[in-house]
C-alpha cells in the first residue's frame, strides 16, 4: 500500500509513469533479465497473433455457416414472385418514361427517384479525388525518402501511331454513351470513365506534359467543380420544389442535364487518379 | 406545408455545397471561416427548426424530389432527430473553434482548405444519418463519413496518422461490408428500400414467420457493421491510434461526433425497420447489452493503462460507447432514452476534454504525455477547469452531464432480465474511470515546485469561446435533465 | 437438398466469396492484399444484390418497342444501387491504393506488422 503510494506520487511528480499491478513483476526484476523482454514481446506479439487467427477463422466458419444457412432459404432465384418484384419496380418500369423522360429506366431511376443517393455517390468520387490529392500532392514540403516518378520515357512508336485512331473513336464512344445515357445503355458514370480513359491513353501515348498543355489543374477544378455544382445546384431546387408542392417541369430535364454533369466529374476523376498516382501533381 | 420543414434539408444542403465549393479556396483562414460560418448556420437553423418542432409536437417525412416516399428518397424528421442535429452541429462549431490554433499549425497550409471540405461533408453525413428515411442513403453516406473521417485523421502529416488511417479505414470497410450485405439481404427478402414500407413488410415477415433466419442474420449483420464503425468493443483496437494521434479538431469531431453517428442510425434502425420486440426476443439486444458491459470494463482498464494523455481519452471513448450499447442493449424505451442521453453528454463533455489536452500540450511543448503536462493548468486555468468539468462529467460527479446518463441507464436497467449485472458493471466502471481521471486532473493542477510555468503568451478568443461553452453544454445537460428527457422520450414516440 | 443447392447456386457462390473477401481482409497483413479483399467483399454483395432483380425470360430495364410493358422487363432497383455501390468501391479503393502509396514511400513497406514496429520505433 506504501509502495503504491509512493509509486502514485512519483507518477503525480511526473518521474515515472503511473505502474500498474500487473507490471511490478515486470519493474522488480534484475536489469539483465530486461533485454530479454523484447524477445518476450515479440513471444507475445506472436502468441496474440496466433490467438488472433484462430479468433478470425472462427469467425469466418461462423459467418459462412449462417450465410450458407440462410441461402438456401432466400426467395427463389429467377422468379417473378421474388419479393422484390412488387409495386416500386412495377411502377419504375411502367411510368419512369413519363414522369422523367427518360427510356433508359436505371437511369431514371438513379437520376430522378433516387437522385440524392447519386448526388452522394458522387460526393463520394468528390471526396475521394480530394484524399488522393491530400495524399499525394507534392506541394514541396513533403519529407517523404522514396520516390519512383519522373521517368519520362521516350513515346512509343508504335503506341503513338495506333493511338491517333483509337483516341478519337474513344472519345466518339464515350461522348455518344455520355449523351444518350437517358433513351439507350450507358449514362454518366460509363459515358464519363470512356472519356477518362481515352485521356489517360493519351497521356501513357504522349507523356503527361502534352496532356497538361490542355488540362491543367485550373481546368481539371473548374470541371470538377462545376459538374458537381451544378448537380447540386438543380437537384437542390428540384427537392425544394417538390417538397413545397411547387409544380414545374423540372423533372423531364433534369436526367439529361445531370447525366451529363455527372459524366464530366467521373471523366476528370479518373484521369485525376491516374495523374496524381503516376505524378503527385497534374 | 410550413417554411420551417425545409430546415433540414436546407442544412444538409449548405454543409454539401460549401464541401464541393470549399475544395478550390486556397486561402486557409478564408476555409476555415467558411467552415465555421456553414457549422453555426446549420446549428441555427437546426436550433430554429427544434423549437418549432417542438410547438408543433410532431414528425413529418419530407421527400427529396417530386415523388413520395415508395419511389422517391425521403427523410423524416421528429424532435429527437431535431435534438441530435442541433446537437452534433453545435458541437461540431465548437471543436472548430476549440482545435482552430492546433489546426493551423498542424496542417500543410496548402491543404487546410481540404481538410474543411472533410469537416463539412463529416457534418453534412451527420445530419443526413439522423434524418435518413432510406436504408440506401443511410449506406452512401456512411460510406462518406467513413472516407471524409479518415481524411481528418491524416489531416495531421505523419506517419503515425498515415498507418492509423489504414487501420481505420480497413476496419470501417469491414464494417461497411457487412452493412451492405445486411442492406441487401433486406431487401431481397421484402423489396423495399424505405423505413416506412420496410418495417410494414417486417412485420408481416415476422407474424407470418417466413424469411425468419434471413431476417435474424440481416439484423445480425446490420449490428455487427454499425458496431464496428462506432467502435463497440471488441473491435475497437483502431480507435486509439486514429483518435489518439490526430490533430486536436479532428480527434474531437470524430470521438464526439463520428461515433455517434452510427449509434443514432443503429437506433433509428432497430425501432423503425426491425421494431425492439424483434431484436429482443432474437438475442440480438442481449449481445449488443453484453458488448456495451465488456466496453465499459475494457475500455477503461486500457484507458488506465496509458500515459499518453490523447489516447488514454480515445480509450475512455471505447468505455462511453459501451454505455451507449448497454443502452441500446436494454431494448426498452427507456433504455434507448438513456442511451440517447448518454449521446447527448458524451458528444459535449468529449471535444471539451480534446480541446483541452490540445491547449494545455501546446503550453507543455506538444508534449502529450501525462507526465509533461503536469502543472500545466496553471498555464491556461480555464483549459484546466473545462478538464476538470469534463472528467468529472466521465466520472459521473452530480450536477455534471454524465451522471444523469448514468442515472438514467440505472433506472432502465431495473426494468430488465440483467438488473444486476448491470448495475455492478456500472458502478465498477465509475470507479474505473475515477481511477484513470482524477489522478490526471490532480497531476494537471499540482504545480511544478519551483520552476513556474509562464502564463499563456497570447490569448486565444476561439479557445475561450468554446471552452466556455462546452463547459456550459455539460453543465445544462447536468441540471436541466428533465425537460431534455422529455424531448427524447417524446421523439422516441414519434420515431 | 442438391436441387435446392443448385436453384440458389448464386446466392451461395456470393455468400461463399463474403466470407473469402471477409476473411482475407481480418488475417492478411499485406495492405495491397486488403484491398483487393475489401473488393472482392463487395462484388459479392453485388452479386448477391443482382441475382434478386433477375426474373426468368426478361430483358434489361431499357424499353424498346414493347413500351412500358411491365411483363417484359426485369426488376431497375438492383440495377441502379449496383451502379451506386461500385462506383463508391471504386473511390474507396482509389483512396486506400494513395495512401498505400504514401507509406510504402515513406517506411518502405506494405506490411501492416512492419508498419506497425516502425512507427512504433519512429515514437522512440
Amino acid at each position: 500500500m506504501k509502495k503504491l503510494f509512493s509509486s502514485f506520487s512519483a507518477w503525480v511528480d511526473g518521474q515515472k509513469p503511473f505502474p500498474l499491478k500487473t507490471e511490478y513483476p515486470a519493474q522488480n526484476r534484475a536489469p539483465v533479465l530486461k533485454d530479454r523482454s523484447g524477445r518476450s514481446d515479440r513471444e507475445k506479439l506472436r502468441i496474440f497473433s496466433r490467438f488472433y487467427t484462430v479468433c478470425c477463422l472462427m469467425i469466418c466458419a461462423l459467418i459462412l455457416f449462417a450465410l450458407l444457412s440462410m441461402a438456401v432459404s432466400m426467395p427463389e432465384f429467377g422468379s417473378d414472385t421474388n419479393p422484390t418484384v412488387n409495386e416500386v419496380s412495377e411502377h419504375y418500369v411502367g411510368k419512369a418514361e413519363s414522369e422523367t423522360g427518360a427510356e433508359n429506366v436505371i437511369a431514371g431511376m438513379i437520376l430522378n427517384y433516387r437522385g440524392f443517393d447519386t448526388f452522394g455517390e458522387s460526393c463520394v468520387l468528390f471526396l475521394a479525388v480530394c484524399c488522393v490529392i491530400q495524399l499525394l500532392w507534392h506541394t514541396g514540403g513533403s519529407a517523404d525518402t522514396r520516390s519512383d516518378s519522373g521517368k519520362d520515357a521516350a513515346p512509343d512508336v508504335i503506341l503513338s501511331r495506333v493511338c491517333q485512331i483509337v483516341i478519337p473513336c474513344v472519345l466518339c464512344f464515350g461522348i455518344c454513351v455520355l449523351f444518350n445515357g437517358h433513351v439507350s445503355p450507358g449514362g454518366g458514370f460509363s459515358g464519363g470513365s470512356t472519356l477518362g480513359a481515352a485521356l489517360i491513353l493519351f497521356a501513357v501515348a504522349y507523356g503527361e506534359k502534352d496532356v497538361s498543355r490542355f488540362f491543367t489543374r485550373r481546368v481539371f477544378d473548374f470541371v470538377r467543380i462545376a459538374g458537381l455544382a451544378i448537380y447540386a445546384l438543380m437537384f437542390g431546387v428540384y427537392i425544394f420544389q417538390g417538397a413545397n408542392g411547387i409544380s414545374s417541369d423540372l423533372a423531364h430535364y433534369i436526367v439529361l442535364v445531370i447525366d451529363i454533369a455527372v459524366g464530366l466529374v467521373v471523366m476528370s476523376t479518373m484521369y485525376g487518379f491516374y495523374s496524381f498516382y503516376i505524378r503527385g501533381d497534374l | 406545408m410550413p417554411f420551417t420543414h425545409n430546415l433540414p434539408f436546407l442544412c444538409i444542403f449548405l454543409a454539401m455545397a460549401a464541401a464541393i465549393l470549399l475544395s478550390v479556396v486556397r486561402n486557409p483562414r478564408l476555409c476555415w471561416n467558411i467552415t465555421f460560418f456553414v457549422a453555426s448556420a446549420s446549428a441555427l437553423m437546426s436550433l430554429i427548426f427544434l423549437s418549432a418542432i417542438l410547438c408543433e409536437d410532431s414528425a413529418f417525412a419530407y421527400t427529396m424530389g417530386k415523388f413520395p416516399a415508395p419511389f422517391g428518397n425521403e427523410i423524416k424528421a421528429g424532435p429527437l432527430q431535431a435534438l441530435f442535429a442541433s446537437c452534433f452541429s453545435l458541437v461540431s462549431v465548437l471543436a472548430l473553434l476549440g482545435g482552430k490554433k492546433d489546426l493551423f499549425e498542424d496542417a500543410d497550409g496548402k491543404k487546410l482548405g481540404l481538410t474543411c471540405v472533410m469537416l463539412n461533408m463529416v457534418l453534412a453525413s451527420l445530419l443526413v444519418l439522423t434524418y435518413t428515411n432510406d436504408v440506401f442513403t443511410a449506406y452512401v453516406f456512411i460510406e462518406i463519413s467513413t472516407i471524409a473521417a479518415c481524411a481528418l485523421v491524416m489531416a495531421k502529416d505523419s506517419g503515425e496518422t498515415l498507418v492509423a488511417t489504414i487501420r481505420y479505414l480497413f476496419m470501417s470497410l469491414l464494417g461497411s461490408g457487412l452493412f451492405l450485405l445486411s442492406l441487401f439481404i433486406l431487401y431481397g427478402i421484402t423489396g423495399h428500400l424505405l423505413m416506412p414500407q420496410l418495417s410494414q413488410a417486417v412485420a408481416e415477415l415476422l407474424s407470418s414467420g417466413v424469411y425468419h433466419l434471413p431476417l435474424l442474420i440481416c439484423a445480425a449483420s446490420m449490428a455487427a457493421g454499425l458496431g464496428i464503425k462506432s467502435a463497440m468493443f471488441p473491435f475497437h483496437r483502431w480507435l486509439p491510434d486514429a483518435h489518439g494521434s490526430a490533430t486536436t479538431c479532428s480527434s474531437a469531431v470524430l470521438s464526439g461526433l463520428v461515433l455517434k453517428g452510427y449509434a443514432v442510425l443503429m437506433i433509428t434502425m432497430f425501432i423503425r425497420i426491425f421494431s425492439l420486440d424483434f431484436i429482443r426476443s432474437s438475442g440480438i439486444g442481449a449481445a449488443i447489452f453484453l458488448f456495451g458491459l465488456l466496453g465499459m470494463i475494457a475500455g477503461s482498464i486500457q484507458a488506465i493503462r496509458e500515459t499518453h494523455a490523447k489516447r488514454m481519452l480515445a480509450y475512455s471513448s471505447v468505455a462511453q460507447m459501451g454505455y451507449v450499447f448497454m443502452g441500446i442493449g436494454l431494448c426498452s424505451e427507456a433504455g434507448i432514452a438513456a442511451a440517447c442521453y448518454q449521446i447527448l453528454a458524451h458528444a459535449f463533455a468529449k471535444p471539451l476534454l480534446f480541446s483541452c489536452v490540445g491547449k494545455l500540450s501546446a503550453a507543455a511543448g506538444h508534449d502529450k504525455q501525462l507526465s509533461a503536462l503536469r502543472g500545466s493548468a496553471w498555464s491556461c486555468p480555464l483549459a484546466g477547469i473545462g478538464f476538470a468539468a469534463a472528467a468529472l462529467s466521465m466520472i459521473g460527479i452530480p450536477l455534471f452531464a454524465g451522471f444523469n446518463a448514468k442515472l438514467f441507464l440505472a433506472s432502465a436497467s431495473i426494468e430488465s432480465p440483467g438488473t444486476i449485472l448491470a448495475l455492478s458493471v456500472l458502478g465498477l466502471s465509475s470507479v474505473l474511470n475515477a481511477i484513470y481521471y482524477l489522478p490526471a486532473l490532480i497531476a494537471l493542477w499540482i504545480p511544478k515546485g519551483a520552476e513556474k510555468h509562464s502564463r499563456a503568451h497570447s490569448t486565444d478568443p476561439a479557445f475561450t469561446a468554446a471552452s466556455v461553452l462546452l463547459i456550459a453544454g455539460v453543465l445544462v445537460l447536468g441540471i436541466f435533465s428533465s425537460p431534455i428527457m422529455a424531448i427524447i422520450i417524446r421523439g422516441l414516440q414519434l420515431m | 437438398m442438391l436441387e435446392t443447392i443448385i436453384e440458389n447456386r448464386y446466392t451461395i457462390t456470393a455468400v461463399i466469396l463474403f466470407t473469402l473477401g471477409f476473411g482475407n481482409l481480418l488475417l492478411h497483413q499485406n495492405l495491397i492484399k486488403k484491398v483487393i479483399a475489401f473488393n472482392i467483399m463487395d462484388a459479392s454483395t453485388f452479386l448477391l444484390l443482382a441475382t434478386r432483380g433477375f426474373i426468368e425470360g426478361r430483358s434489361a430495364a431499357i424499353l424498346t418497342e414493347g413500351g412500358a410493358n411491365t411483363g417484359l422487363y426485369v426488376n431497375p432497383i438492383p440495377a441502379g444501387l449496383v451502379l451506386t455501390g461500385i462506383v463508391v468501391s471504386v473511390s474507396v479503393s482509389a483512396f486506400s491504393l494513395a495512401l498505400i502509396q504514401r507509406i510504402y514511400r515513406r517506411y518502405g513497406t506494405v506490411d501492416l506488422r512492419e508498419l506497425l514496429d516502425a512507427v512504433r520505433k519512429e515514437k522512440v
